[in-house]
């Protein structure tokens, strides 16, 4: 048994998974949405509020060196986390989202001209598609989209195709959020390194479930979001290849981002200062590290047998009955399973999960176009963690047999 | 019918079941009675905005009368709709708009729909009164 994950000891470090909810236990299976918290994650919220919040960066006193070590270190700690060079390669966001329009919107304005094209996968979430279309608007570049098949799997010859000279930048999602899909991003940057273009991947859904390597990627932008990854809302990660980040003008302006300010000339500091212009959220760095640091203490290979013996019975049981078609089948998946009872609106059916305690998502999952391509009005989503069980899933079977009969 | 007797109606049916599946059993049930909307009341200015799925609803004065029309993909919003139509339909436009139409929370409906913002009753309830204010004078 030593060698497989203590579900059972690791819930105990969460406490909100032990609740009620409309009667019955709590089924949480929406963390491709965001993960629940362990104690060390929210402990360390209060440590920082309690014993020495102050601001950083500026005060000589006792307490604001404290919170800016903490704070520095926890960039420390991301950047060990992603295997990035230095520090300075780790820009402080409030999520993915940021993340990507902090690009689009610095790299993308001062380099893009008419004609120039973006390169997007048919599988993004908004989020790696508005901000594009945003500077293609102002720009003239051209947004152009890797289609992907029926499984749910990347068409890479039509990638191929569509990354050429014009090609400057290629921005693809690592891990679907709607279909579980894990992307071959090294064969996409490698693509894009053939011709010049810039790499930006969205690592939203990739970090929670697996290691990643910026340093072997070799990509020049990586990004995603603590709150999927056990930490705090409003705090993410940018990492950037130094030299990039060096070339690229500022985002915001204001304080902290500066090295000297006057009404005829403002010089700007060095990365990673450059990109965060005033006081940021400490608690949620300081925090994010507490939630990488709990990450860091899984055995990985343990984690990853758990979660894909969930995805595969989850799977199994779903085929089982011919009620269900699973959207998203890709060879390489993480423990999500986007799915539509027949007959059913995927809200209806969320609306009755929920009345057993069982929080799915149920919708579009912010990326329409997937639902576009495979002409549903939505899906519902489990998405599994490492604390998630077997016989969560089977909660989840009984209340679908359930919900079968409420709406047949 | 007035409203206040349709209402009554409605909460009697609901009264007699304590628990939320067989409630939302008769939800689910009733909006199987909606009438199919006709295509080309089925445009974007038709639609509910605040609903999670596609809900629909139009109205025609018909005499002195309103005439509804709804539509809605997922079965318990339309369930919803139906029972609120059921309410409304064949009113004259100043009952509809001073009716408290709050029959859900009077049936003990409203108390399960943990979701309620995400089924967008309020925003139902409130474009019912919106059809009906057109056509009152003032
Ligand atoms: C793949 C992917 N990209 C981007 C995002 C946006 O993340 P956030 O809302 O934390 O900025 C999400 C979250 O839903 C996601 O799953």
């Amino acid at each position: 048994m030593a060698d497989k994950l203590d579900v059972m000891k690791i819930r105990e470090d969460f406490p909100i998974l032990h609740q009620e909810v409309n009667g019955y236990p709590l089924v949480y299976f929406d963390n491709g949405a965001t993960s629940q918290k362990p104690r060390q994650v929210i402990e360390a919220i209060t440590a920082y509020y309690s014993g020495y919040n102050a601001n950083i960066h500026r005060g000589v006193h006792t307490l604001s060196q404290r919170a800016t070590s903490a704070y520095e270190s926890s960039r420390e700690e991301v950047k060990t986390f992603l295997n990035a060079r230095s520090t300075e390669e780790i820009i402080f966001t409030k999520g993915t989202t940021e993340g990507i329009n902090l690009i689009a919107q610095t790299w993308g304005r001062h380099y893009l001209k008419t004609g120039d094209e973006i390169v997007v996968t048919a599988m993004e979430h908004h989020a790696n598609i508005v901000p594009w279309q945003m500077i293609c608007e102002e720009s003239g570049a051209v947004l152009k989209v890797i289609p992907m098949d029926q499984n749910g799997e990347l068409i890479l010859e039509e990638a191929q195709k569509l990354i050429g000279p014009r090609t400057r930048m290629v921005a693809a999602i690592h891990v679907s959020n709607a279909l579980g899909t894990i992307n071959p991003v090294e064969e996409l940057i490698a693509m894009a390194q053939k011709v010049g273009a810039m790499t930006l991947i969205d690592g939203a859904q990739a970090v929670p479930h697996f290691k990643v390597d910026v340093k072997k990627l070799d990509c020049d932008f990586y990004v995603f979001s603590a709150h999927k990854l056990l930490g705090p809302t409003g705090m993410g990660v940018l990492y950037g290849k130094l030299s990039n980040l060096e070339q690229i003008p500022p985002y915001q302006g204001g304080g902290d981002m500066i090295r000297s300010v006057s009404f005829s000339k403002t010089t700007y500091n060095d990365p990673p200062l450059k990109f965060e212009a005033g006081t940021p959220n400490i608690e949620g760095a300081i925090s994010m590290a507490e939630g990488i640091r709990y990450w860091n203490s899984l055995d990985h290979a343990q984690v990853a047998a758990h979660e894909q013996d969930l995805l595969q019975y989850a799977t199994e049981r779903l085929k089982a009955t011919g009620d269900y078609r699973i959207i998203g089948e890709a060879q390489n998946k993480v423990a999500v399973v986007s799915f539509l009872l027949n007959g059913a609106h995927p809200y209806d059916v969320g609306f009755i999960l929920d009345k057993h305690g069982i929080a799915v998502r149920t919708g579009h999952h912010c990326a329409e176009p997937v639902m576009q391509f495979f002409e549903v009005p939505g899906t519902i989503r489990a998405s599994f963690s490492f604390y998630n069980t077997r016989a969560e899933i089977d909660k989840m079977m009984d209340a679908l047999a359930v919900t079968k009969r409420m709406l047949a | 019918m007035s409203i206040a007797f349709k209402e009554a109606e409605i909460i009697e049916e609901f009264e007699m079941l304590d628990n939320w599946q067989d409630r939302f059993q008769i939800v689910i049930d009733t909006g199987e009675t909606l009438p199919p909307m006709p295509e080309e009341r089925m445009v974007d200015q038709n639609i509910i905005h605040g609903c999670q799925n596609k809900v629909y609803l139009s109205s025609d004065l018909n005499g002195e009368v309103l005439h509804f029309y709804g539509h809605s993909e997922a079965q318990i919003p339309r369930g919803l709709l139906t029972l609120l139509i059921r309410l409304v339909d064949g009113e004259k436009p100043e009952d509809i708009v001073q009716a408290s139409l709050d029959v859900f929370e009077k049936a003990g409906i409203k108390d399960n729909l943990s979701m309620q913002r995400a089924v967008g009753l309020e925003s139902m309830i409130k474009r019912v009164k919106l059809e009906a204010a057109k056509y009152v004078k003032n």
